[in-house]
């Protein structure tokens, strides 16, 4: 049945499947709404971010949304163009994290025994590393970049995809459709890359949503202790820059409240598509 | 039921504890390699932080010379291991800021109000939202439940520094009901109730901030959990034997329920223990958070890979006090593993 369909129209169902319920139209609308921003932001952002266009520190008015920071760039302009440096991060992270969660995790519970061990007593000890302060001591030795801070915490969160896949895995090579699938004489790589995958690929995005969130809320953290890459413009540096500036005991909360607010904006638009790809797919199996 | 703890002592000696623990065994290792490999890779690095341009060429010899980054890896190696196993207090070297303390010194001036923190904003959060999520998942009402999955789900993703500081502007700049950052404990020298009330009166916002960070998800587990359970056979039965819902929450449902939670807490330590510090830096407050920010802003290498090391340290020790306590709830964890 699936396989007569084309790819457009199976997409087009699986969305308007996430669309049914409540919390997936909400999902979908926020982060559908974050994306385009990111993509079209210089043609949304009224100004260029990082050009002085206004009087320094102007309250919200009808020429500055947002008003203006220190040196007169506008904030509503930085926080549209900072969609795109966070958005590269979550998703960056959350592919990365993806990709090596879903293979490690594949192969140790497709082979399983002593190397399916060893990978996992390796999860095991990556899992429960503390975050942020790992960050910071990678930060303070190598220059502050966002493939640095991606890498780190790829690394930190791949382990938790790679133990859910692992379990699933295990479970699922039990399966007849999986000795159907070698008695067609299909090798082991095709038989875990589009046997099992295709069943797991829905829990691989939940949990790529969940890495992709905790990556831009840790950035942010690495940008608040004043170690984060400040080239890039992302929600956390103008959070950054706020609080420097001392925008909240200047009672300028248009000017540190957004940030964080599109920060947590995103990641329940991110989750709440998670739940419902998992819901839709989990109905299906 | 009656016999779980006495035959959890027994469990405590099977193999499912023992893998465990050769994990944490793992993760230690692992995190004490580190912490030799990182200053090592660049000692330049670590040398500049002293004094950038200002150094000679011999003076920057003399400092390597001086903490031993110019001898053979291997050596090096050896007397790490000597420092920090062989003796007490270990030796993880001399913080440069707070020179001529050592980082053990420092970090354990810090260590206490961190666990204060921590465990303290953890209870609250932690017991309050098992029995707001028990109580949820019994009623089940589609209102509070759908309110509750997008308080945690929003939740997720607010970093706690933002939060903090929107409680500091309404609580202490706006209304004046809390101070702004902890500063005054140490005018108060003795150990007596006006330095309790002052700490507590200082640390609430702290603990505050961590508890509205932290409760939604703890309630979000225990309610899904209890959702579920209550299909469960057992329970269909208690209900049957016309039992108060009281005694079905309490007695029958939680302590099953109480599982999937603890794991949650154990494995989420990590992420509580990032925000948790960051949350430190905004209020002043003076725990490890806030000396890994003064750390970061004078260069202290030393100290922050302290910091790294101890917390990675309480992560490893939170998480075996979970597994004990999984044995204890867990009847049948030994046959799992």
């Amino acid at each position: 049945m699936m396989e007569a369909r084309s790819f457009p129209k199976r997409f087009l169902l699986f969305i308007s499947s996430i669309a049914s319920t409540y919390s997936g139209k909400i999902g979908l609308v926020l982060s559908i709404s974050l994306i385009l921003t990111a993509v079209f932001a210089p043609w949304v952002a009224p100004y260029p971010p990082r050009a002085m266009s206004g009087v320094p520190y102007s309250y919200p008015s009808l020429s500055h949304l947002l008003g203006t920071d220190d040196i007169g760039q506008d904030l509503l302009s930085q926080l549209i163009w900072a969609t795109r440096g966070s958005l590269l991060i979550a998703i960056s992270a959350g592919l990365l994290t993806a990709l090596a969660g879903t293979t490690v995790g594949l192969f140790s519970g497709y082979y399983g025994g002593r190397i399916g061990e060893g990978l996992m007593r390796f999860t095991d000890v990556v899992l429960v590393l503390p975050l942020l302060p790992l960050l910071i001591v990678m930060a303070a030795y190598f220059p502050a970049s966002i493939i640095l801070v991606i890498g780190v915490i790829s690394f930190l969160e791949w382990p938790q995809i790679a133990r859910v896949i692992r379990s699933q895995t295990l479970t699922l090579k039990t399966r007849p459709f999986v000795d159907a699938s070698k008695l067609c004489g299909m090798s082991d790589l095709e038989i875990m890359f589009k046997v099992l995958l295709p069943n797991l690929i829905s829990l691989v995005l939940l949990y790529a949503v969940f890495a992709a969130v905790t990556a831009v809320v840790m950035e942010s953290g690495l940008d608040f202790v004043g170690l984060g890459s400040i080239a890039n413009l992302s929600w956390g540096v103008m959070l950054y820059f706020a609080l420097a500036r001392f925008a909240m005991i200047r009672g300028m909360w248009w000017w540190f409240i957004p940030p964080g607010l599109m920060i947590a904006i995103m990641g329940t638009g991110f989750i709440l598509i998670g739940y419902e790809i998992e819901r839709v797919t989990r109905l299906r199996v | 039921m009656t016999g779980g703890s006495l035959s959890g002592v027994r469990r405590l000696r099977s193999g499912y504890l023992k893998g465990r623990l050769l994990g944490s065994v793992l993760v230690f290792i692992a995190v004490y390699l580190l912490n030799f490999i990182l200053p090592r890779l660049e000692p330049g690095n670590f040398v500049s932080a002293l004094g950038q341009q200002f150094l000679t060429h011999e003076q920057r010899q003399r400092i390597l010379a001086m903490f031993g980054l110019n001898e053979p890896p291997w050596v090096q190696f050896v007397k790490y291991v000597e420092q920090t196993f062989l003796s007490f207090p270990p030796n993880y070297g001399v913080s440069f800021s707070h020179y001529p303390l050592s980082v053990w010194t420092v970090v354990m001036a810090y260590l206490p109000w961190t666990l204060l923190l921590i465990v303290t904003s953890q209870l609250i959060a932690w017991s309050t939202g098992i029995l707001l999520g028990a109580w949820l998942g019994w009623r089940q009402g589609p209102r509070s439940n759908s309110l509750m999955l997008g308080v945690s789900t929003f939740m997720w993703g607010v970093p706690s520094y933002w939060l903090a500081t929107i409680l500091i502007f309404v609580f202490a700049i706006r209304l004046h009901f809390f101070p702004p950052a902890l500063t005054g404990v140490e005018a108060v020298t003795s150990f007596n109730l006006a330095w309790v009330a002052t700490v507590l009166n200082h640390a609430f916002l702290p603990i505050l901030t961590l508890v509205i960070l932290n409760l939604p998800a703890h309630a979000t587990v225990m309610r899904n959990t209890m959702v579920s359970l209550k299909q469960e056979d057992f329970m269909i039965a208690a209900e049957a034997r016309g039992l108060r819902s009281r005694t079905l929450i309490l007695g029958h449902a939680a302590r099953n329920a109480l599982l999937p939670s603890v794991t949650r807490l154990a494995l989420t330590f990590g992420d509580i223990l990032s925000g948790a510090y960051l949350v430190e830096i905004i209020y002043s407050y003076p725990g490890m958070g806030y000396l890994t920010a003064q750390s970061v802003f004078s260069r202290d290498y030393p100290v922050l890979q302290g910091v790294f090391f101890f917390s990675a340290l309480l992560v490893i020790v939170a998480n075996i006090l979970a597994d004990i306590a999984y044995v204890f709830l867990d009847p049948r964890v030994e046959y799992v593993s």
